[in-house]
């Protein structure tokens, strides 16, 4: 079974230790990106299952990358959630521009974003080891 | 995989880049810093005059290796670079250095320095863990808090305020409050109370308006937080309030809101309504719990004046007696020592310790003159009577000994069990003294009431015999200023209805 590879996009290096630690627990493969330009780098390089990115990050916002990466033809499909603790400020008819499937908000439960990933990249809990 | 370092033109005040010159200093090799033509010295050796000739060419190089100068007194190599920007170190022939010898001591350097970033980066990233883990400790001691303080319902201005208290600390708001709407039709606990924390910059009523005002339009007690922004709030310089309805079924009774947090990064976030959202639900479970506490306990007591009513109008010398023996029996439980919760429950006990009276026949009850033996008999009965009514109520369970016992004798010559001494209960024993105070003190169907010395007199005289007699010498010495006044109350309103 191929390993799923998550892109994880957060200027709080607290956020991505916790996420990133999360998902490698479940057996998922993570890279990870600073803010916005660097995640733009590394999706169009890695090309990973699922992205979980910030919102308000410097360089370049979690948006605008998610609408850069929708135009693309070979970024446009992946699945984005955006996990961020100023959501009630994103206008709905710009996520319609992303390919974002899902706005979670902070503070969050890392099981609940393992979850979600592990539904978008197909996989379920119980078929994937999680450390306790 | 991890990020790589932050690029970082080689600022000359960064800690490793201040430290890496140092130590360059120390094995004898100068550091400059080199950007677009300019060659900065970083330590003490660089600032030598013709070093920094000799280096000036170099500062124009993308990458200088191995640079030698044109004269050929200093050698120069680079020990690091990142885009435009490099760390030259260089050294002068003269002291006897080796190309070799120079690049692998600078080498060892650039990795130090490399090691100095990757620490200021973990330190960087733990302090950030640090205020994250800090925060979230701060909300979850709130919810712990708001949890324990909610098993009391006697006392919610205190868990509200606690409650507020604590979102000012978890979050950093200036302010915070909680605010009952008043509205007429409502028996709610608290209702039209504002309890604030912090230092609001407007009053209470301002408070109240704006949190009708922020949930105008909200569908129920069961919608998220709310956030809005008030013009009279700009002075202060965060306009911003969050509001989050409390209530229960379809009904919203108040609101807790925040505002005025000053600072890095003061606007709302969704770390702020998830938190008030969680906290107020709280709130407004225990505000409901307060409502019905208090209409159960009206309830009750209406319950109870129900009763003792129903004797009254059976017996009208006995108006007012249930009361007064409740009032006596419980200033005398905390004259002689007893706590005050205690003495709620004998007054609970002495405003139903004659309701058997319900099932003495009224002809006997108000009879004038001498009772026969089996007239007598059947008042005796009255204690029983009186337990066997109230016996299946759980919340009397402690004050029906009490009502069972109330004319038991110290001598043991009471009834109806013949208990003696301190096996008498003592709700019993108090309630003993109450009752034969207010007896002597009170007209009777029998005899008028008797002067107050007279009466203390009696009450000496059967410490130890009818009474016991601690209580007995303690009730003389209550101050019946009070008692006095509910006595002259009685007469007249008798005389009135009369």
């Amino acid at each position: 079974m191929a390993t799923h590879t998550v892109l994880i996009c957060d200027d709080e290096a607290p956020i991505r230790r916790i996420v990133a630690a999360k998902l490698m627990s479940a057996g998922l493969a993570v890279i990870e990106a600073a803010d916005g330009r660097q995640g733009l780098a590394a999706a169009r390089q890695h090309k990973p299952s699922v992205i979980v990115s910030d919102y308000q990050m410097p360089e370049l916002d979690g948006l605008a990358m998610c609408k850069t990466l929708r135009a693309a033809a070979d970024t446009a499909q992946i699945p984005t959630i955006l996990l961020t603790a100023r959501g009630h400020m994103v206008p709905a008819s710009d996520l319609d521009q992303t390919s974002i499937v899902r706005l979670m908000a902070k503070p969050f439960s890392a099981r609940d974003l393992l979850n979600a990933v592990l539904e978008l990249t197909g996989g379920s809990n119980s078929a994937v080891r999680e450390a306790a | 995989m991890p990020v790589p370092p932050p690029m970082r033109a080689f600022d000359p005040t960064s800690h490793a880049t201040r430290a890496v010159a140092e130590r360059a200093a120390r094995a004898g090799i100068a550091l400059f810093s080199c950007d677009q033509g300019a060659a900065i010295p970083l330590n003490a050796l660089a600032a030598d005059a013709d070093m920094i000739a000799a280096v000036a060419p170099a500062a124009g190089l993308d990458h200088p290796d191995d640079w030698t100068d044109a004269s050929g007194t200093h050698l120069m190599t680079a020990l690091d670079a990142q885009g435009s920007a490099c760390l030259v170190a260089a050294v002068p022939v003269a002291d006897g250095w080796s190309p070799t010898a120079l690049r692998s001591a600078v080498g060892l350097l650039g990795e130090w320095r490399r090691d100095a970033v990757r620490l200021v980066d973990a330190e960087h990233t733990t302090e950030g863990f640090t205020d994250q883990l800090t925060d979230a400790f701060e909300s979850v001691h709130l919810m712990y808090a708001v949890g324990r303080a909610m098993g009391d319902p006697r006392d919610p201005e205190r868990v509200l305020s606690s409650g507020c208290r604590g979102l000012c600390d978890a979050r950093r708001f200036a302010w915070a409050a909680v605010c009952v709407f008043n509205r007429p039709d409502d028996d709610l606990a608290l209702r039209g109370r504002v309890v604030a924390s912090g230092e609001p910059p407007i009053d209470d009523l301002e408070i109240a308006l704006m949190a009708g005002e922020l949930l105008r339009g909200v569908g129920g007690p069961n919608a998220g937080p709310v956030v809005g922004r008030f013009s009279q709030l700009a002075a202060s310089g965060n306009d911003e309030v969050i509001a989050q309805p409390l209530g229960w079924d379809d009904r919203i009774v108040g609101a807790f809101l925040a505002g005025g947090r000053r600072g890095h990064d003061p606007a709302v976030s969704s770390y702020d309504t998830q938190l008030l959202e969680g906290v107020g639900r709280s709130l407004s479970a225990y505000l409901h719990a307060c409502t019905m506490y208090r209409a159960q306990e009206r309830m009750f007591l209406g319950t109870v004046r129900a009763l003792t009513a129903a004797i009254d109008a059976k017996d009208r010398y006995t108006r007012g007696h249930s009361d007064r023996v409740a009032y006596l029996a419980s200033r005398l439980a905390v004259a002689t020592g007893q706590s005050e919760r205690l003495a709620q429950r004998i007054h609970l006990a002495g405003l139903l310790h004659d309701v058997g009276k319900i099932g003495v026949p009224e002809a006997v009850l108000c009879k004038q003159g001498r009772l026969s033996d089996a007239e007598f008999e059947l008042i005796k009965q009255h204690p029983t009577i009186g337990h066997n009514i109230l016996k299946g109520i759980t919340a009397l369970e402690d004050v029906l000994p009490g009502i069972l016992h109330h004319h038991e004798r110290f001598d043991g010559r009471g009834y109806p069990d013949k208990l003696s001494g301190w096996g008498i209960p003592l709700c019993a024993r108090l309630l003993a003294v109450a009752d034969t105070f207010d007896a002597m003190s009170s007209n009777r169907s029998y005899r008028a009431a008797m002067p107050r010395q007279k009466v203390l007199d009696e009450i000496i005289r059967s410490a130890g015999s009818q009474l016991d007699p601690a209580l007995a010498h303690a009730m003389v010495k209550l101050d019946l200023t009070e008692y006095d006044r509910m006595v002259t109350h009685d007469r007249d309103s008798r005389a009135a209805a009369a």
